[in-house]
C-alpha cells in the first residue's frame, strides 16, 4: 500500500518535471534568435510629374458691318 | 512483487526526466552565455550593415497652371525657373524644379525617363520638352561617363536616360535639380497635360 503511494507520487513528479522540460524545450526554441539576412536594395524609383493646362489661342471677335 | 517493479520503473522514469530537464537547463544557460557575454569574459558583437538604395523626389511636382500661346506668335516658351512664359500667359509661383535625393545609404547610378516625350506631350509643329540637371549640392552627381551633361538642356525622353554615374549618398552630397524647357506650340494638343517623371537608381 505504502509502495503504491510512493509509486503514485513518482509518477505524479515525473509527468511534472516532463511537462516542465516540454515547456522550457519549446520557451527555447522560440526565444532563439532567428537570424534574419536582408536582401540589398539594389534599385530604387521615385515619381515626380509636370503639369499644364493648354488653352485655345483666343481670337479676337471681329467687329460687325 | 508487481509493486516493486512498478517503483522500479517510476524511479526510472523520474531518473530520465530529470536528466532530459538539467539538458535543457544545461541549453539555456548555453544560448544565454552566447548572447549575454559574461563580464569575466570577452565577447563578440557582430552585424552587417546592408546597403540599400533609396531615392526619393523631395520636390515632386511642377505645375504650370493654365495658360494659352499670344495671339500672333507660332509658339510659348516656358522655362520652369522662371514664374511666367514667353510669348504666352502661364504663369506659376511654386514649384519650379524637381528635386532628387539619394536617401539611401550607397552610391547610385541614376537614369531619368518619361512617360510621354514632347511630341506625345505637347504635339504640334515643333514642340520642345526638354530637362537638365544641376548640382543643389556640390558634387553630387558625378556624371564623368553620363551620356547626358549636367546644366545641358537635352530632350527628355521615354526611354531610360542616364544623368550621374553615381550620383552620391549621405547629406550635403545627394541632392540635384531638374529644371525644365517647353516649347507650346499655337496647333498643340488643348487641355490638360501631365508627364510622369521617373528617376531610377541603381547600385
Amino acid at each position: 500500500m505504502v509502495s503504491e503511494k510512493i509509486v503514485a507520487v513518482l509518477l505524479i513528479v515525473t509527468i511534472v518535471v516532463s511537462v516542465l522540460s516540454i515547456v522550457l524545450t519549446l520557451t527555447l526554441s522560440v526565444k532563439t534568435p532567428v537570424r534574419v539576412i536582408g536582401q540589398p536594395k539594389t534599385e530604387d524609383s521615385s515619381g515626380a510629374k509636370v503639369s499644364l493646362v493648354i488653352s485655345p489661342v483666343k481670337v479676337p471677335v471681329q467687329p460687325s458691318g | 512483487m508487481k509493486a516493486n517493479v512498478l517503483l522500479v520503473v517510476a524511479v526510472i522514469a523520474v531518473l530520465i526526466a530529470l536528466v532530459n530537464f538539467s539538458l535543457t537547463l544545461t541549453k539555456i544557460r548555453d544560448v544565454n552565455a552566447i548572447f549575454t557575454g559574461l563580464a569575466t569574459d570577452t565577447g563578440l558583437v557582430n552585424l552587417t550593415i546592408s546597403s540599400e538604395a533609396n531615392v526619393n523626389f523631395s520636390t515632386d511636382t511642377i505645375n504650370f497652371g493654365s495658360g494659352r500661346v499670344d495671339m500672333g506668335f507660332q509658339n510659348a516658351t516656358l522655362y520652369s525657373w522662371n514664374t511666367t512664359s514667353e510669348q504666352g500667359n502661364w504663369s506659376w509661383g511654386s514649384a519650379k524644379y524637381l528635386r532628387l535625393d539619394n536617401i539611401g545609404n550607397v552610391n547610385l547610378t541614376l537614369n531619368l525617363s518619361s512617360d510621354v516625350n514632347a511630341a506625345s506631350y505637347l504635339s504640334g509643329t515643333n514642340p520642345v520638352y526638354q530637362w537638365n540637371m544641376t548640382n543643389v549640392d556640390t558634387g553630387a552627381c558625378v556624371n564623368t561617363t553620363s551620356t547626358t551633361a549636367l546644366r545641358a538642356f537635352s530632350d527628355v525622353t521615354t526611354t531610360q536616360t542616364k544623368f550621374c554615374e553615381p550620383l552620391q549618398f549621405g547629406v550635403g552630397v545627394n541632392t540635384v535639380q531638374i529644371d525644365f524647357f517647353l516649347r507650346v506650340p499655337e496647333n498643340s494638343i488643348k487641355g490638360e497635360r501631365t508627364s510622369t517623371i521617373t528617376a531610377t537608381g541603381t547600385a
